[in-house]
């Protein structure tokens, strides 16, 4: 049973820090609680009102008080233990609700907090993401998944600006061909122009289901958007896939500079721009060994193992630069070249390939 | 363990196969789900791969952020064995909490620690000092530990890249940090592990900092 409890002016009913199980109705007189504000260090007080709970979120949670419960004046309140409390609430579906409410509003409000801190995170685009999610799932072999995230994408965005990559992907992932290797990195979808619409309402907007729905990039079109938008620049990623498509056209000369330009990119706004940037030194590489600039091409494999030695093409650059040796005539650096490609982790194409060449060379 | 009764199965049950994926990481999302039989994993892409971050099992909930939060997914959610859910939206989530009200309940519950972790981490990211930040982690770490308060030395089975996301700082400062904490033997640093040799170092080292910010 729940129980009344009388406090003198001045008690304390719990501090913060103190861990308790109890929860607290205000019955008559004043109770003060005293927090600290995170982002200011600011002392916040709030007043109970009469027959309001407090102490309630950490003992459902199970965590510290995270406020001093003052009393001023002869005051009581009544004592629920944490049983007590679960067994009034589930008569009172209303006291639920309300809460539920309350708590959602508070958790917005951090979580808001957060994403003002952490920018970055604000301008991923979701379909951008969404689209890499089921990239990342195929090149992980789970097809199935990949298959359900990239029909997502499709639906989500059948004007995007990847969806002939994703019908692409699509049908390579139904044949059962594994991830393409050397696959262009996707084109950056259009982004919602953060300086017009609030940090808040871009991420809200832009992801409401209803919204995405009907035309997920609504927002972008608004009547704030200036009447004459000027071209924007171009972006690495619409660079490198400019230059892959010379290259699939084997106009090695003209790939070649376009990936030089790549590489001189040096305001990478993301991750994914950090992996073409990555991506497009090895193509360079390529470019120049196709193009026969052996000395470049050997020092654009070199330059890329160097700078991103965890890279996803460090094993394709050891490999191209064996490739690059024998063009020149270097047997031997090719030979053990080859051989330390042949004997990386894990056995792939690459390394059947280089086996082959190990062979041939003898 | 809370199950809803079998009669709503009818009208609001789905059904997985082990594998299946229930939705994913930036879906657009309004549905969410309450598992009556089997396990979820929570995973979501991390540069190339995708790492679980929990395995929810039979009476938990998955996806209510949607509900409220009109966000897109924030991880992916794929079924480890056969899973029996019911599944809600916004028009009928009202009505479900009204007629079960442990239901209601148990996510209140669940709101209380996803704000307290919530602000938490915003305690992490407050503060001015990126050697504080990564400090603070980990003492975050040790109160989700079991042993917390008994033991100093702490074993997180944590990469640098979780640590990063925490504390909202590029992978190779955080890298450079934790080095720092190793050669002053602070720290051993292993492939999936992190451990503290005495987390009261860390509470020291934070505690320093969030008093010069007061």
């Amino acid at each position: 049973m729940p129980k009344a409890r009388n406090y003198n002016g001045g008690s304390i009913v719990y501090f913060q820090g103190d861990t308790g199980n109890d929860v607290y109705v205000l019955q008559k007189g004043r109770v003060s609680l005293i927090s600290t504000a995170l982002e200011s260090g600011e002392e916040i007080k709030e007043e109970v009102k009469l027959g309001e709970f407090f102490g309630v979120k950490s003992t459902l949670g199970n965590y510290p008080r995270e406020e001093t419960a003052q009393v001023y004046g002869n005051t009581s309140v009544i004592v629920f233990s944490s049983h007590e409390f679960e067994a009034y609430c589930l008569k009172n579906t209303r006291l639920i609700m309300t809460m539920l409410r309350v708590f959602s509003k508070q958790l917005r409000d951090v979580h808001r907090a957060v994403r003002e801190i952490l920018k970055a995170d604000v301008v991923r685009n979701p379909a951008f993401e969404l689209l890499n999610t089921g990239e990342s799932f195929y090149r992980n072999g789970n097809i199935d998944h990949a298959l359900y995230a990239l029909d997502k994408y499709l639906s989500y965005n059948p004007n995007g600006r990847n969806v002939s990559r994703a019908q692409e992907l699509i049908q390579m992932a139904r044949k059962g061909m594994t991830y393409p290797i050397n696959f262009p990195p996707p084109a950056q979808e259009d982004e919602p122009d953060s300086g017009q619409i609030g940090r808040d309402g871009v991420t809200r907007g832009l992801m409401s289901a209803d919204q995405a729905l009907d035309d997920p990039f609504a927002l972008n079109l608004g009547p704030a958007t200036p009447a004459a938008p000027k071209a924007p620049a171009r972006s690495i990623a619409d660079l490198f896939r400019q230059g892959h498509e010379f290259v699939q056209n084997h106009e090695y000369e003209k790939a070649l500079a376009i990936f030089q330009e790549c590489i001189g990119f040096s305001h990478l706004k993301n991750d994914a721009e950090q992996t073409v940037f990555a991506q497009a030194h090895y193509e360079l590489g390529f470019a120049q060994l196709k193009a026969g600039q052996l000395e470049n091409a050997s020092s654009s494999f070199s330059n890329y193992i160097k700078k991103f030695p965890t890279g996803e093409h460090v094993k394709e650059s050891i490999y191209q630069l064996g490739v690059t040796a024998e063009a020149t005539g270097n047997k031997d650096r090719a030979r053990t070249l080859y051989h330390k490609v042949a004997t990386m982790p894990p056995p792939d194409d690459v390394t059947r390939t280089a086996r082959q060449r190990l062979e041939k060379l003898g | 363990m809370m199950l809803l009764p079998e009669s709503l199965f009818d009208k609001f049950g789905v059904e997985f196969s082990p594998g299946d994926i229930v939705f994913c990481e930036y879906e657009p999302g309004n549905e969410c789900f309450f598992i009556q039989e089997g396990r979820v994993k929570i995973t979501k892409t991390v540069g190339n791969s995708q790492k679980t971050l929990d395995v929810l099992g039979q009476g938990d909930f998955f996806g209510e952020m949607a509900i409220l939060e009109e966000e897109p997914r924030s991880a992916s959610a794929i079924a480890v064995d056969r899973i029996r859910a019911l599944k809600f939206n916004r028009a009928n989530f009202d009505s479900l909490m009204n007629t079960q009200p442990q239901l209601a309940y148990r996510l209140l519950v669940i709101f209380a620690n996803r704000i307290f972790d919530a602000k938490r981490r915003l305690q992490i990211l407050l503060l001015d000092d990126n050697q504080a930040k990564v400090a603070d982690v980990f003492v975050m770490l040790s109160e989700k530990d079991p042993h917390y308060g008994s033991a100093t030395k702490m074993v997180f089975n944590v990469t640098i890249d979780d640590v990063a996301s925490w504390c909202g700082l590029p992978a190779a400062e955080v890298q450079r940090v934790v080095s720092g904490f190793v050669r002053q033997g602070k720290v051993e640093l292993f492939a999936d592990r992190v451990v503290c040799n005495n987390i009261n170092d860390f509470n020291r080292i934070v505690a320093a900092k969030r008093k010069n910010l007061l």
